[in-house]
């Protein structure tokens, strides 16, 4: 399968600019609701890179990342609220607490075949749902779970600049793993996995560890949301989460990372100009979903690619 | 106090309900290795078909339901065409692993575009056929038991087409090898088609009952979804008989559930089973035998 390919050196050289651009948006328009659209889709870039990291590269469609999320999430947000714990450190607990989970699954499902990972992890994320809404009197169900803000004031400005940070950190944490050695060993599994096994590759060990490393980004995530929407439900244990993250991330092109950035500004930005339809947004992420497996399966990364590929012959032929 | 005889037939009830999808599911898993997340979208969509032709309509049941299965029927055989033969054409070994995304998408699309067409509103019929049966003292309506009749029933059928017609033995030999299968004269691509249509069809009669039982609503699917996958899980990925025993055994273990906790807790209980049969016996309660061929 040479559909997918690392990211060219050169893609990565334009990045530094590009974030320094987009770091210049927020002073320069002083537009808080461009600065909270654009927050949202460095929030879902960032879900998409860390839903990626299963999907793309070890072939396992992770179905529960929501579960994962919501862990960080109600972690952090609790412990705010019950032991006045400031968020900046909840987020360390939350996030061992999603990847210690993130782990758990992946020994207990990994060994099988990939969908086992996705339908287990799916169960446990629908069950989280529900521990949620039952326990109310611990997690206030769905009237909803208050947070404290990660910064004092109203402003989306801190938050803006925080968001972007985590991004490019990921980003850059994702894309190094992609590149080294482990990276080549989650495509090799991705690929065929009895090859990788019978070329000595400890397909176990790489395969919880792309999972447990994905799970702990999204926990990360949810501590984020959580604290920058204010109030959560049990909801965001559910598809609501996990379609959206599965959606940026095959539209970008799995086995990318990278692809959901663009992925993530193209589908929010639709969300933002067809606002009225509000409910049946979702129906937007399912004829994308069909659109891409079967007609554009390296997403919007193999688009680019072919544009670069075509200039580059054009000016080749000047 | 529940007795142990009237738990039995009350799981016996509700397991009927299940029984269809996920049967169907594990076909669809076992024969032509699709892993359908939009299956119980497939029940939803029979149980609006069917709310319409009784409601609407005013037709008899036993008609509402034939007409309901060769709707859906027609409808499972025109999304195979149309999107899953596209897709299977370009995805090799990967084909499995992209069916799930497929599916997804196509239940996003499935669930709000009922949204979109007949609101969020619950819709539901009083009775098929008015009436109850006194059983050990408790009125239980006889609608329960046409349906556990007409569930049986159908998968009696079902399961001698399987076993015993031209077609069936075509569908199950495409089962265990496609390309074997495809030497010997078998249309896989027919194969693929019928057997789409027909979990399509299956899934629409059990989203009638599931309709007729409680109601049916846009997210219904979402619920008829997750049971269906937890029985096939549980049965072993791709068991069509597996499957059939499980339905009942997960409505035996909701219905203890019911009857011991406090609602809302049963689904923990079924995940607690499923992480249990994963831990200590991965292929399932009645292990699948078509271990390795969904895996190509």
């Amino acid at each position: 399968m040479g559909e997918i390919n690392l990211p060219k050196l050169k893609t990565f050289k334009i990045l530094p600019y590009l974030l320094f651009v987009v770091a210049l948006v927020p002073p320069l328009f002083k537009n808080e609701y461009l600065n909270s659209v654009l927050i949202s889709i460095f929030l879902w870039a960032a879900i998409g890179a860390s839903f990626d990291l299963t999907a793309g590269f070890i072939r396992v469609t992770n179905f529960g990342y929501a579960g994962f999320f919501a862990i960080g999430a109600y972690t952090s947000g609790l412990l705010a609220l019950y032991f006045n714990i400031s968020p900046w450190i909840g987020v360390f607990p939350a996030v061992a607490f999603a990847a210690a989970l993130g782990a758990l699954v992946g020994l207990l499902t990994l060994r099988l075949h990939g969908i086992y990972a996705a339908v287990f992890s799916w169960f446990l994320a629908e069950t989280i749902k529900y521990i949620l809404a039952a326990a109310s009197d611990i997690t206030r169900g769905y009237q909803g779970l208050m947070n404290p803000p990660l910064f004092p004031g109203i402003s989306r400005f801190p938050y803006y600049y925080f968001i972007l940070g985590i991004l490019a950190f990921e980003i850059i944490i994702l894309t190094k793993i992609a590149r080294g050695k482990m990276g080549f060993a989650f495509r090799v599994i991705g690929e065929d996995e009895t090859a990788a096994k019978s070329i000595g590759v400890n397909v176990l060990y790489y395969k919880v560890s792309a999972f447990t490393i994905s799970t702990a980004f999204a926990g990360l995530l949810g501590v984020f949301y959580a604290h920058y929407i204010g109030v959560i439900t049990p909801d965001v244990s559910s598809l609501v989460i996990t379609v959206p993250a599965l959606a940026i991330c095959y539209v970008g092109g799995v086995g990318s990372i990278w692809g959901s950035i663009p992925s993530s500004f193209v589908i929010i930005t639709i969300f933002e100009a067809f606002r009225e339809i509000g409910a049946y947004r979702f129906i937007i992420y399912g004829v994308l979903l069909i659109v891409v497996m079967i007609w554009a399966r390296t997403g919007l990364v193999g688009l680019i690619r072919k544009a670069a590929e075509k200039m580059k012959v054009t000016e080749k032929e000047k | 106090m529940i007795s142990p005889v009237e738990l039995l037939i009350v799981s016996l009830l509700r397991g009927s309900l299940y029984v269809l999808i996920s049967a169907s599911l594990a076909m669809l898993f076992g024969i032509i290795s699709v892993a359908s997340f939009c299956h119980g979208d497939f029940a939803m969509l029979g149980g609006y078909l069917s709310y319409f032709l009784l409601v609407s309509l005013g037709l008899n049941p036993i008609l509402a339901l034939v007409l309901t299965a060769a709707v859906m029927f027609l409808f499972g055989c025109l999304i195979e065409k149309s999107l899953l033969f596209p897709l299977r054409k370009t995805s090799g070994k990967l084909w499995m692993f992209y069916t799930f995304v497929l599916t997804l998408g196509i239940s996003q699309v499935l669930e709000n575009g009922a949204l979109a067409a007949f609101g969020a509103a619950f819709l539901g019929i009083k009775s098929l056929w008015p009436g109850n049966i006194n059983l050990l003292g408790t009125a239980t309506s006889l609608d329960r038991f046409a349906i556990l009749g007409i569930s049986v029933g159908i998968v009696v059928v079902f399961w001698f087409f399987l076993k015993y017609t031209k077609i069936g033995r075509a569908i199950r030999a495409v089962g265990i090898n496609e390309e074997a299968a495809s030497i010997f004269g078998v249309n896989v691509n027919f194969i693929y088609t019928l057997t789409f249509g027909l979990s399509a069809l299956l899934a629409g009669i059990g989203g009638l009952f599931y309709m007729v039982l409680f109601t049916t609503y846009p997210l219904m699917g979402v619920t008829a979804n997750l049971k269906a996958w937890i029985v096939v899980v549980t049965a072993g990925l791709g068991n069509i008989k597996g499957a059939i025993y499980c339905s009942f055994l997960l409505s035996f273990a909701e219905t203890l559930a019911y009857t011991f906790l406090s609602a809302g807790w049963q689904n923990v209980i079924s995940i607690i089973i499923v992480a249990l049969i994963l831990l200590f016996k991965p292929t399932g309660l009645f292990g699948t035998e078509v271990k390795g061929i969904w895996e190509r």
